[in-house]
């Protein structure tokens, strides 16, 4: 038989918060150099996984702030899109990201706002769904990705919502789940996507909360973490996308929140900082955000809060006047 | 990052790999330039494909080489050979990261916009041997749902091939979820589909009682039973006739009856029309083929609101099932989705004696489950108010008594809007949302009394509210200032315990009659 759990060792973690805030920081770094050349191809977002984890963890400062902005510019092209980095192509992911990293830093507003616009709108098809970019592969991370970009600037109204949520409902499947296109499986992070989605078109009433929150819950193993499909293994980053979609739906107290904290905590790495997939694997900023992330929505007072539906802090989201619509419990 | 071990190592083992990573840096940077300048000197040539073989091979998300190559390939006209070579690439990417979108979008792009006469087929049996290498990857399921409809295959041999995947391996989500779309798609008659799928996922769950996916699936075949009736009830209030339901209202459904005029919304449950000369006759609930789904007269109550539409020949396998989970409880008395499953059935088809035998099971399950113990909780309030309902809410019906049900969710409060006297006592309903009373448009007198409340946020607008009571609750906070919008409300009563309550309550509103019992 499969191995489906990890097994937690019984050293209780601690909390190393320093830790996290000298592992994010060295991003950019010397140290990191080789990594972060090999994953150039996706730097802007791997910027908003560390900054946003940053922010959330150290009082809201990010250092460096001119340097990050001159960093987005540099990535803006003549359509209106972000790329991840300078000489590549631009991608709704990566714009979705140098918007995100623009409201972290209060300075949304100097971005050529129509441009973006533009290239955001222009990216939707007749059925509703969303291209990732010109090369037209369609997925529901990509409707997230337009929908979450366009309200943060304050421009929803710039798009045919009507189809985009027309579309995600087609997405829909018998678990209550959502998959990446009609007809796709039902998995833990395309499912944050689209109820996402339609959390912040205020279209809650087409989820089936009492089937999908208890598909959801029953994504939590003996060891306290999740995963994002049935009989897989659990993984930090689902603690952020199961765990934030049972929050918008009001159905957070289906899991054992104690446990998943134990799992999340587990998966610290105490020495050099920073948080991995799980217990015992290499840290990196994409498992260090969703882990903070997912504490932080189970309160923990050394990180500020956070919003479930754009994954960036309350104040933020507070500040652009936003209110991602969310179901009370039953 | 996935999977990838923290491994610990020596100074000397430290600097010999940090001189490899210097090696392949500089070469990854060589490589990436070189294929970048070839870009903007507009090389579209086969020379210029094989340049960037290498970096995608070795890191196969890189979008933006990918997007040279589909450049390239429009621009050259390329070759058979050139189009084998390139899906062949695809195919060596994914060996190297079976879960790369890009890998397999090119793929799929490749097929449809540059090769002249794809081979579907042969893209079928390609995806059917990945999945036996990787039978729950869910980029080679989706893409196969993309190749099975260009190449027109039949339903019957992807229904064939998910059945293949399932014997192999009962426990494939992935395979079911797949049958679950392949059922739809064919439109085929749900009853016999209902019938061989229950028979099948029941050998399924039975050969392995922990595994989840069949017993998911399996709930799902229950679960898609629907109540036969849709309208609750009917009722009139000064000139607004109010008509309840029992779900929402589907899209493609719509109401007829009482004029032309539009009937409004208070949500999808509950519907509402103003009239001014009412004369009722029969509502009438009809489908997009204008087939009559409901119909209901005023103040008709419907008491089996929440029985399901089961046939005979369907109500006898569901039995034989039943029968079955009682036997396999026996051996595996601990077995969650044994019980959990049994728990639906029962309450599915109402035998004798099922409430409380579901109740004495949900008790188990929250023992056997405890992570998911309030999942629990909650699933047993719905049932419980669902029972209340269809036993006790008959036409001339003023009062509520849901007190002492132990309940810590709040389900079809929309069925009580008529009601006048609610007595919610003793229940849990600490985290509950209070906004789910904003139903409970008639009462005029509510008991909240030990409800272990500590707040009254989202405490509704009830405007005919006139008597609520708040005893042995612990609220202390100015959450109380809701009350002030419930217009007709005079008498609150708390305890002798609750005397900080009984200041703040004063503060807000002066008129308030406090009653300390």
């Amino acid at each position: 038989m499969l191995q489906k759990d990890v097994k937690l060792d019984n050293t209780s973690k601690t909390w190393v918060l320093e830790k996290h805030i000298d592992f994010l920081q060295s991003f950019g770094k010397e140290r990191h150099q080789y990594e972060s050349s090999m994953m150039e191809f996706l730097r802007m977002s791997g910027m908003y996984w560390g900054l946003t984890a940053l922010y959330l963890i150290n009082d809201g400062k990010i250092p460096k702030e001119d340097e990050i902005f001159e960093y987005i510019k540099s990535c803006e092209h003549s359509c209106g899109g972000y790329s991840p980095a300078p000489g590549h192509d631009p991608h709704l992911l990566y714009t979705l990201s140098a918007v995100q990293i623009a409201c972290l830093l209060n300075r949304e507003l100097e971005l050529p706002i129509e441009k973006i616009v533009l290239y955001v709108s222009k990216l939707q098809q007749d059925d509703g769904s969303f291209t990732g970019d010109k090369w037209g592969e369609i997925d529901t991370r990509y409707s997230f990705c337009a929908l979450a970009c366009l309200s943060l600037l304050g421009k929803l109204n710039e798009i045919n919502l009507v189809k985009a949520v027309e579309f995600i409902k087609s997405c829909q499947n018998f678990d209550g789940g959502f998959g990446s296109r009609p007809g796709a499986e039902s998995h833990g992070g395309l499912i944050y996507c689209c109820v996402g989605s339609l959390s912040i078109a205020g279209r809650l009433d087409l989820v089936d909360a009492d089937t999908l929150g208890w598909w959801l819950a029953e994504r939590q193993l003996p060891s306290g973490g999740l995963n994002g499909r049935p009989e897989k293994l659990p993984d930090v980053c689902y603690s952020w996308w199961v765990f934030s979609t049972l929050n918008i739906l009001g159905r957070d107290h289906w899991i054992d929140k104690e446990g998943l904290k134990t799992f999340i905590l587990a998966s610290q790495d105490n020495e050099g900082g920073g948080f991995s997939d799980r217990p015992g694997d290499e840290p990196d900023p994409f498992h260090t955000l969703f882990g903070l992330a997912a504490l932080s929505l189970m309160s923990h007072d050394k990180i500020l809060p956070i919003d479930p539906t754009y994954c960036m802090p309350k104040a933020v989201i507070n500040r652009l006047g936003l209110k991602p619509q969310t179901l009370s419990r039953p | 990052m996935h999977n990838r071990l923290k491994v610990r190592t020596t100074e000397a083992q430290k600097a010999a790999a940090d001189r490899e990573k210097e090696k392949k840096l500089q070469l990854y940077r060589n490589t990436i330039n070189d294929v970048f300048e070839r870009r903007s000197r507009k090389e579209y040539d086969v020379l210029a494909l094989k340049s960037s073989e290498g970096l995608l091979r070795s890191n196969p998300d890189i979008v933006t080489i990918w997007n040279y190559r589909k450049e390239i390939l429009l621009k050259l006209k390329p070759s058979e050979e050139i189009i084998n070579d390139e899906l062949y690439l695809t195919e060596k990417c994914l060996q190297v990261n079976p879960k790369s979108y890009s890998a397999w979008y090119h793929r799929n792009w490749l097929l449809d916009n540059v090769d002249p006469s794809p081979d579907w087929k042969k893209e079928l049996q390609l995806c059917t041997k990945y999945l036996k290498l990787d039978e729950r990857n869910f980029h080679c399921w989706d893409y196969r749902q993309i190749v099975a409809s260009k190449c027109q295959e039949p339903i019957e041999n992807e229904l064939k091939f998910t059945m293949e995947m399932i014997e192999s391996n009962f426990s494939n989500y992935s395979a079911w979820h797949y049958r679950s779309k392949l059922f739809s798609a064919a439109g085929k008659d749900e009853e016999c589909t209902k019938i061989s799928e229950l028979s099948l996922v029941e050998s399924a769950a039975f050969t392995d009682p922990s595994d989840q996916s069949a017993w998911i699936y399996q709930r799902w075949l229950i679960g898609k039973l629907e109540p036969s009736k849709i309208i609750y009830k009917v009722s009139q209030i000064k000139n607004t006739v109010y008509l309840i339901l029992n779900r929402n209202l589907p899209n493609n459904y719509k109401i007829i009856g009482l004029g032309e005029t539009i009937w409004e919304q208070f949500d999808s449950k509950v519907w509402y029309k103003k009239l001014d000369n009412v004369n009722i006759n029969k509502i009438q609930i009809i489908d997009e083929f204008n087939q009559v789904i409901d119909d209901a007269s005023l103040d008709n109550v419907q008491k089996d609101i929440f029985n399901l539409n089961i046939s005979e020949q369907l109500q006898l396998v569901l039995n034989g099932q039943l029968d079955s989970l009682h036997q396999l409880l026996e051996l595996e008395p601990e077995s969650k989705w044994a019980l959990l499953t049994y728990v639906l059935l029962l309450y599915t088809l109402k035998p004798n004696n099922y409430f409380e035998n579901c109740l004495k099971n949900i008790k188990l399950l929250k023992e056997l489950d405890t992570k998911r113990k309030n999942y629990y909780h909650d699933l047993e309030s719905r049932y419980k108010i669902e029972y209340w309902i269809a036993n006790n809410n008959n036409n001339n019906m003023d009062d509520i008594n849901l007190k002492g049900y132990g309940l810590t969710a709040f389900y079809h409060m929309h069925m009580f809007l008529f009601n006048i006297n609610i007595d919610l006592s003793d229940n849990d309903l600490s985290h509950s949302n209070l906004n789910h009373l904003k139903y409970l448009i008639m009462c005029k007198k509510l008991s909240l009394k030990n409800c272990k409340l500590a707040n009254l946020n989202n405490f509704p607008a009830l405007n005919n509210l006139e008597s609520l009571d708040l005893r042995d609750n612990q609220i202390q906070d100015i959450s109380c200032t809701e009350l002030t919008k419930c217009k007709s409300l005079k008498t609150i009563i708390i305890d002798n315990k609750q005397i900080a309550l009984e200041k703040i309550l004063q503060g807000i509103n002066q008129s308030f009659n406090i009653k300390i019992m």
